[in-house]
């Protein structure tokens, strides 16, 4: 079941983009038969961008947002709700496509222009419904780690970096600094359902925090006080590595699976 | 020699035939990639009956008669000779390619041959026969057997790997010497190692001459088709480099006839006698892309008739400042690729409704990240990350494309990762920015 929140002011288009999302949802449960469970959604709209905002809880997956309304507009209501949701999937719509040029800013997922044709917004919602699971796949879990005693329950947003140092594997997170007894081979799989890349035999690197890469280092930056930490990549990792990461932060983690 | 004596073959003849035979199949191998000439299989069929028929021809003397060196030395110059035309009558290529060709099968022949004669040398066949005393045919069997390795390890070592990187390119003048310097040294090589086979029948020398023999035979081989990789490496970055050229160059003339035009524009907007339809046709002159780069800006609104006509659905979110720490026209040519690469993809996407293209320009940090997204047609194999060309008959510029894309992303120290998933081709660019300093950060 997908979650979706249409925030338009016009009913007209609202209600096309619901017979469309309605027509596409048949479409693929007749296509795929039963197998995997056919994709249905729910839909919620919302006529302005304000309303939306003052509704809005996080268990929308997908976000179709017009840009042109009154009051909020769009564009300034998708720097809001990334700033509450980093996980969501933000589509615009536009009426130019001009308008929403500056998508890459809130990590929009794409765009589509009015007025809408079903054939073209059924091949867009194919590949939207395939970038989907996983953003979900690599956002929404998150470990359980023990450190000092205490558990954390920690998610993708919550750990920078893992290395190694003087044999002791140590987790940078938004928790601080937490030492761990467990080994990094046995943290790896965890750790790359959280979007972390092996990039040394020491270091594990979240590619959302990741402010700088060449051939040699990556730097990863720890939101609130501390400086970033530039880690080396090892030799032998890094074109791998540096693929991986590469994909990662230029697909925004959308295009998932392996190097 | 009378056409009977061609017809009923001595037994030295009879070997001579099956050398020729060896070195055609050899050189066939080596240039299997090549252009073939029409009629390709008849042509193959009578020049490999007509070299048997001129390589039986040769005179041959009866071992350890004084004479055996001259015929010795005819026989080998005249089956390499002879398999150069053969091959030049097959396939459409230089002369010189072919020659390399040749050459080189005739060095995997003889590589064969050695082998084959070092078994000798050791009694393998004869150890073999005596293990296995009921079946007569084991020795051609073991022969065939050691044909066969022997080609497909040459195959699959040098040829093959040669054949990826596109023709054979023997264009250069080292190239050719070293071809023909190593065509002498066979010639030369083999009468050699025979005559002293012919004088030592028992000596253990025997044994490390034909070693020694198929060593020479694959270091040569070995030396060939290395050259003619680097040749076709070398030769593929003078393109690619020859295209950014290019590419720069059509980046300076357009913006400089941009800015010509804008200036113009600009006057028109202000003379008041403009009527309303021709504003409004400068307006949207003006207000194409506005990404924050005028070398993007200006590239997205020259594709932009050939996107709209193919009917391609672009969605382009892209912050043209992030690129302003690349070159305007690295920024034209690196983009201009990507593009190109896709739309050409894309025109062969049917139903027209699934021509998408998305193209994502943003920064992280100090990386300027660039993705882009089409569905394509077909499969892709990869060498060394970049996608191979898949139809034989495909022009060269999708290769070149994306071997410009990692250029000028090397050239930045940057990341590039080509890779396709469920019938979608994505590209992903990490390079990082020139640094600020610290201290004018805030």
């Amino acid at each position: 079941m997908i979650h979706l929140a249409i925030v338009e002011d016009n009913d007209a288009t609202a209600q096309l983009l619901c017979s469309y999302l309605e027509k596409f949802s048949r479409e693929q449960s007749v296509h795929k038969g039963q197998t995997p469970p056919p994709q249905t959604f729910t839909i919620q709209r919302f006529a302005t961008a304000d309303s939306f905002l003052e509704a809005y809880s996080q268990n929308f997956h997908l976000v179709f947002l017009d840009i042109q309304m009154p009051g909020t507009d769009g564009m300034n209501a998708a720097q809001i709700l990334r700033a509450r949701d980093s996980n969501v999937s933000i589509v615009f719509i536009t009426s130019l496509a001009q308008f929403a040029m500056q998508g890459y800013s809130v990590s929009a997922l794409d765009y589509i222009v009015k007025p809408l044709d079903y054939p073209r917004f059924s091949t867009k919602m194919h590949r939207i419904m395939r970038s989907l699971p996983a953003v979900r796949a690599l956002d929404q879990p998150s470990i359980l780690i023990s450190s000092a005693g205490k558990r954390h329950v920690l998610s993708a947003q919550d750990v920078y970096y893992v290395h190694v140092e003087d044999h002791h594997v140590t987790l940078s997170t938004s928790a601080g600094t937490l030492p761990v007894s467990s080994s990094l081979r046995s943290l790896q799989n965890d750790c790359e359902r959280l979007g972390l890349v092996r990039i040394s035999a020491k270091a594990m690197v979240n590619y959302r925090f990741v402010t700088r890469m060449d051939r040699t280092s990556v730097t990863v930056l720890q939101p609130g006080s501390s400086p970033s930490v530039t880690l080396p990549l090892s030799r032998a990792r890094s074109s791998a590595a540096r693929a991986q990461l590469t994909q990662l932060l230029a697909s925004g983690g959308r295009t998932g699976g392996t190097v | 020699m009378t056409i009977t004596q061609i017809l009923s073959p001595s037994p030295l003849q009879w070997t001579n035939i099956q050398i020729m035979l060896e070195a055609l199949l050899a050189g066939h191998l080596v240039a299997l990639k090549l252009q073939k000439r029409s009629h390709y299989w008849a042509r193959v069929f009578i020049t490999s009956l007509l070299s048997c028929i001129i390589v039986a021809s040769i005179p041959v003397n009866q071992m350890g008669t004084p004479s055996v060196l001259l015929s010795g030395i005819l026989l080998y110059s005249c089956a390499l000779l002879v398999l150069t035309v053969a091959l030049y009558a097959c396939y459409r290529e230089t002369a010189w390619t072919v020659l390399f060709c040749a050459v080189a099968g005739y060095t995997i022949q003889h590589l064969l041959s050695a082998l084959n004669t070092l078994a000798e040398r050791i009694h393998a066949y004869d150890a073999l026969s005596s293990l296995f005393p009921a079946f007569p045919g084991l020795r051609i069997v073991t022969y065939l057997a050691l044909l066969l390795s022997v080609y497909l390890v040459c195959f699959s070592t040098v040829c093959r790997p040669a054949r990826t990187l596109g023709h054979i390119m023997v264009e250069n003048r080292s190239m050719i010497v070293l071809t023909i310097v190593a065509a002498c040294a066979d010639i030369a090589l083999s009468f050699y190692v025979f005559q002293l086979f012919l004088d030592y029948p028992s000596s253990p020398f025997g044994v490390v001459l034909a070693l020694y023999d198929a060593l020479l035979c694959a270091l040569l081989l070995y030396m060939l088709f290395e050259l003619a990789i680097n040749r076709s490496l070398k030769e593929r970055a003078s393109t690619v480099e020859r295209l950014l050229d290019d590419q720069r160059q059509q980046y300076a003339m357009s913006a400089d006839i941009i800015e010509r035009v804008n200036i113009k524009t600009h006057d028109l907007k202000h003379q008041l006698t403009v009527s309303p339809s021709v504003q409004n046709l400068l307006h949207d002159y003006e207000s194409v892309y506005h990404t924050g780069s005028s070398a993007l800006d200006l590239l997205l609104s020259q594709k932009h008739s050939e996107i709209e006509n193919l009917g391609i659905d672009f969605s382009c979110m892209a912050d043209g400042q992030s690129l302003s720490s690349l070159a305007d026209d690295d920024v034209y040519a690196l983009c201009g690729n990507i593009l190109d690469n896709a739309v050409n993809a894309l025109s062969a996407i049917s139903p027209v409704s699934e021509r998408l293209l998305v193209l994502t320009i943003k920064t992280q940090g100090e990386l300027l990240l660039i993705h882009e997204e089409n569905p394509f047609v077909g499969s892709l194999a990869y060498a060394d990350g970049l996608p191979l060309t898949t139809q034989e008959n495909e022009n060269y510029a999708h290769g070149f494309g994306t071997a410009s894309i990692r250029r000028i992303v090397e050239n930045y120290r940057g990341t590039l990762y080509l890779h396709d998933r469920d019938g979608w081709f994505y590209v992903d660019i990490a390079i990082p920015l020139p640094s600020e300093d610290p201290a004018n950060a805030r």
